[in-house]
């Protein structure tokens, strides 16, 4: 198992080595070792077809009996001819929870994550996507689970329903509950993610918090500097502090103004030595933007990962 | 909840699909029945009809809720696959019945035997429960709709050939088939309900034996097969 996939406490459910192929034999996971600590919000990341819809209606059978899972699919299985109050009653009753308080929660999620409340007796096959995803995770968070797996759960969902979404995330963790969902998101991810995990060709290739994997971007920071007037010549460079180099494509212009892009190694702490230079030179700074690593930055180092590579080539 | 809940919740909520269910066969039966044809015609389109719809019945919905994810959802929910096979089973033979009654018993318009009737419903729920232990089985085979639609009649037909619908039962292992046939009942029971001669029920012991040991075969290897009714199909 990687160090980075390792699970320092008991894991709540973990999985070592899991594979799984199609039909056909195209491989959807391919050795994959992941573990979920309890109480956590764990994210997963990685490009499309990479497992990540496999492994999350793979983890509830691998799940130790009596620990309650559900999973809110990416395509939601709800009776189109059953209103969404329906649906989310059915689904409650069916895992065994008592009509009366099915009836209870299903009203309640319905009002914090579900569609508009005059749609909410209206069936569920005139529903949009974004209402039928809505409804689906209203199911998901009513019922409770100790383990809720939530596959591509942003799918749809206008922002509104995002701040909602996180809101209930962030409410399960504090009461200690685990949710694992995937997303395209990186932004999203990092803010509601305690762990993150990217998977490349059916394996895990890193887990860790946003914060710690954000930390392994190499030339991560970069510092945009505007000016008001024309930029400094590229061998001002020279002249900066060790670690700080111009961007790869030089001094450029953006939106009317010279701009200059610097590549920084640690954190900014050398922007003030940066400016002292500039303004030694005569240069008319406008203004400057220092923007950290983010999880998208990581995506892309680790796509270009020797270990991404070779799996999403095998994957293939 | 049940799976048995869940039929009927679908079956009663389903209204305008409900009451189609229960039209078209009398649309499409009373037709044969009032009309001056033989009765061993009338009674293989009527066999034909109701095993198909039985079949048909079980297969196609089993397809659909399998690749919508609705049964993943249902075994997810700690509902074993056999008691889903059975629950489902159960709550269709008495839908499915509900359903045909009306068009099975216009058949005994000409004659107004009560006695008939019964027969013609007892074995009409027997030839629906194997219609619908095999339409799950053959959901379990196929990858699409049309397959299931295709594969039930495919096999529907073989059955239905076997219990001697098509033509009496030669000599051999025809008429061995024939005894020990889930829907040999259904034939006999049909016949006499468009005038033909009463059913000898000591003769439906072997069918039945046979529907039983079907079921009980179906719901002994249900965890197996069943699993390829869920998703991914073969973890």
């Amino acid at each position: 198992m990687s160090p980075l996939t390792q699970v320092a406490e008991a894991p709540l459910l973990e999985v070592r080595d899991l594979r799984w192929s199609y039909p056909d034999g195209t491989a959807a996971l391919s050795g994959m070792d992941l573990g979920v600590r309890r109480g956590e919000n764990l994210g997963l990341l990685g490009p499309n077809g990479c497992g990540k819809t496999t492994l999350l209606r793979l983890l509830p059978r691998r799940a130790k009996t009596g620990l309650r899972t559900w999973l809110v699919p990416d395509e939601p299985a709800l009776r189109p001819w059953l209103s969404g109050r329906e649906n989310v009653e059915t689904l409650l009753r069916l895992h065994g929870v008592a009509p009366l308080r099915a009836r209870e929660r299903a009203a309640e999620w319905l009002a914090a994550l579900g569609p508009a409340h005059d749609f909410v007796d209206r069936p569920f096959g005139v529903y949009s996507r974004g209402m039928r995803r809505r409804t689906a995770l209203a199911a998901g968070f009513a019922a409770e689970p100790d383990l809720l797996l939530l596959d591509e759960p942003l799918s749809g969902l206008d922002p509104g329903a995002r701040d909602a979404l996180a809101t209930a995330l962030r409410d399960r963790r504090d009461g200690g509950a685990t949710t694992v969902f995937s997303t395209h998101d990186p932004e999203y991810a990092a803010d509601q993610c305690d762990r993150t995990a990217f998977l490349f060709g059916g394996v895990c290739i890193a887990a860790d918090t946003p914060d710690a994997l954000m930390a392994t971007v190499e030339d991560g920071y970069r510092i945009e500097i505007w000016f008001d007037g024309p930029p400094p010549p590229t061998g001002i460079a020279q002249n900066f502090p060790p670690g700080i180099t111009v961007g790869p494509d030089g001094p450029d212009t953006e939106a009317g103004y010279p701009v200059m892009t610097l590549v920084v190694r640690e954190p900014p702490e050398a922007l003030p030595a940066v400016l002292q230079t500039l303004f030694a030179a005569g240069a008319s700074v406008r203004s400057v933007e220092v923007r950290s690593p983010t999880l998208a930055d990581v995506f892309r180092a680790l796509a270009g990962h020797p270990l991404a590579r070779r799996r999403t080539a095998d994957h293939r | 909840m049940t799976a048995w809940h869940l039929a009927w919740l679908t079956a009663l909520r389903r209204r305008r699909l409900f009451a189609w269910n229960v039209a078209v066969p009398l649309l499409l039966l009373t037709p044969v029945a009032l009309s001056p044809a033989a009765a061993p015609h009338r009674v293989v389109v009527y066999g034909v009809f109701l095993v198909f719809f039985g079949a048909f019945g079980s297969a196609i919905p089993t397809v659909r809720d399998a690749r919508g994810g609705w049964l993943e959802e249902m075994f997810a929910a700690g509902l074993g696959p056999r008691r889903w096979l059975l629950e489902s089973a159960a709550a269709s033979v008495l839908i499915d019945t509900w359903q045909l009654a009306p068009a099975a018993l216009m058949l005994l318009a000409a004659t107004g035997s009560i006695n008939a009737s019964m027969h013609v419903l007892a074995a009409l729920m027997a030839a629906l429960l194997m219609a619908g232990i095999l339409g799950a089985a053959i959901a379990a085979t196929v990858r699409s709709l049309a397959e299931a639609a295709l594969a039930s009649a495919a096999v529907s037909l073989g059955l239905i050939h076997l219990a001697g619908f098509f033509r009496p039962p030669r000599q051999g292992w025809d008429t061995l088939a024939a005894d020990w046939s889930p829907y040999r009942p259904l034939k006999e029971a049909l016949t006499h309900g468009a005038g033909g001669p009463a059913p000898d029920l000591g003769d439906w012991l072997r069918p039945a034996l046979t529907l039983a040991s079907v079921v009980a075969l179906a719901v002994l290897t249900a965890n197996r097969w069943s699993r390829r009714l869920r998703w991914p199909a073969n973890s």
